[in-house]
């Protein structure tokens, strides 16, 4: 079977009328590698999500880590503060109590 | 390899590249590029528009996952064509309702060249009818060979069949196609 003789039988078979595709069928292909690179890009685990959450709204994590550690500074100085008034009660009561004695 | 198509191939191994980066233009270009003519072999292979389109979409996904596997030695048209001509096989095993893997192999023929050029006249639809008669393996066979220019034993790895086998389907297949063009 020579070259000359496939390109000789390709000719008769390049005259069979092909259909045309439907109409969307190009933009479902494109569809089709959204849905590939979406899904390629997707993160694998829960962390890599957050990382994935973190790289694309860099401004909203800053304020929310800046949010959460002024939280936190407040809320230990008014743990001191109030463990420190704790303090000073109980010496009251001890001055107290000592008094009543 | 000429210094066109080298460069060539190049191209389509980094408009490849920019799909796959997400450029959406270069994805779509591949798709203009690659679909014309993986649907024309995916429907002279199945006979059926419905079950090309189904091949090529597929055949697309899974040049999408398997495109870092391109290098750019050759057309990007000749890495995908298996693609389509696999699942087309898949396609026509899943569907054949007689087994695919028949195969009347009783007498051997003896090959001889066959002349195609008498049929100059002969329309579409007569092709299309000739094309149907064919077995399922017959017309895969006939379509690897023609337009992927595969060698018989190239062809056989794919059937799972050993060459004089594949010599002797391709020749039954075109036999029996020319006996139905001059029937017209």
């Amino acid at each position: 079977m020579t070259q000359n003789s496939r390109e000789k039988f390709r000719r008769t078979l390049d005259r069979l009328e092909i259909p045309v595709p439907s109409a969307n069928f190009e933009n479902k292909l494109h569809q089709d590698w959204q849905a590939f690179m979406a899904q390629r890009d997707k993160p694998s685990h829960a962390w890599s999500d957050v990382l994935a959450l973190v790289g694309t709204h860099r401004k909203l994590t800053l304020l929310l880590t800046s949010i959460a550690l002024i939280a936190s500074v407040l809320l230990a100085q008014k743990l001191y503060l109030d463990q420190e008034e704790d303090l000073n009660n109980v010496d009251v009561m001890s001055e107290l109590s000592l008094s009543t004695i | 390899m000429s210094l066109f198509s080298s460069k060539q191939y190049q191209f389509e191994r980094d408009l490849l590249r920019c799909a796959l980066a997400g450029d959406s233009q270069a994805s779509k270009e591949i798709i203009r590029l690659l679909s014309p003519p993986a649907f024309s072999l995916a429907w002279r292979m199945l006979g059926s528009k419905e079950d090309a389109e189904d091949v090529v979409q597929e055949a697309f996904i899974r040049l999408w996952r398997s495109a870092d596997s391109f290098l750019g030695k050759s057309k990007l048209l000749t890495y995908f064509y298996p693609i389509v001509s696999n699942l087309c096989l898949d396609r026509l095993k899943a569907n054949s309702r007689v087994g695919f893997d028949e195969f009347d192999e009783g007498i051997h023929l003896v090959i001889d060249e066959l002349d195609f050029d008498q049929n100059e006249l002969i329309d579409s639809g007569a092709i299309g009818k000739a094309l149907d008669t064919l077995s399922a393996k017959q017309r895969m066979a006939i379509m690897m060979w023609a337009y992927q220019d595969q060698t018989a034993q190239q062809i056989g790895v794919t059937l799972g069949m050993n060459k004089n086998s594949v010599d002797q389907l391709l020749y039954r297949a075109k036999l029996k196609l020319k006996t139905e063009l001059e029937r017209v």
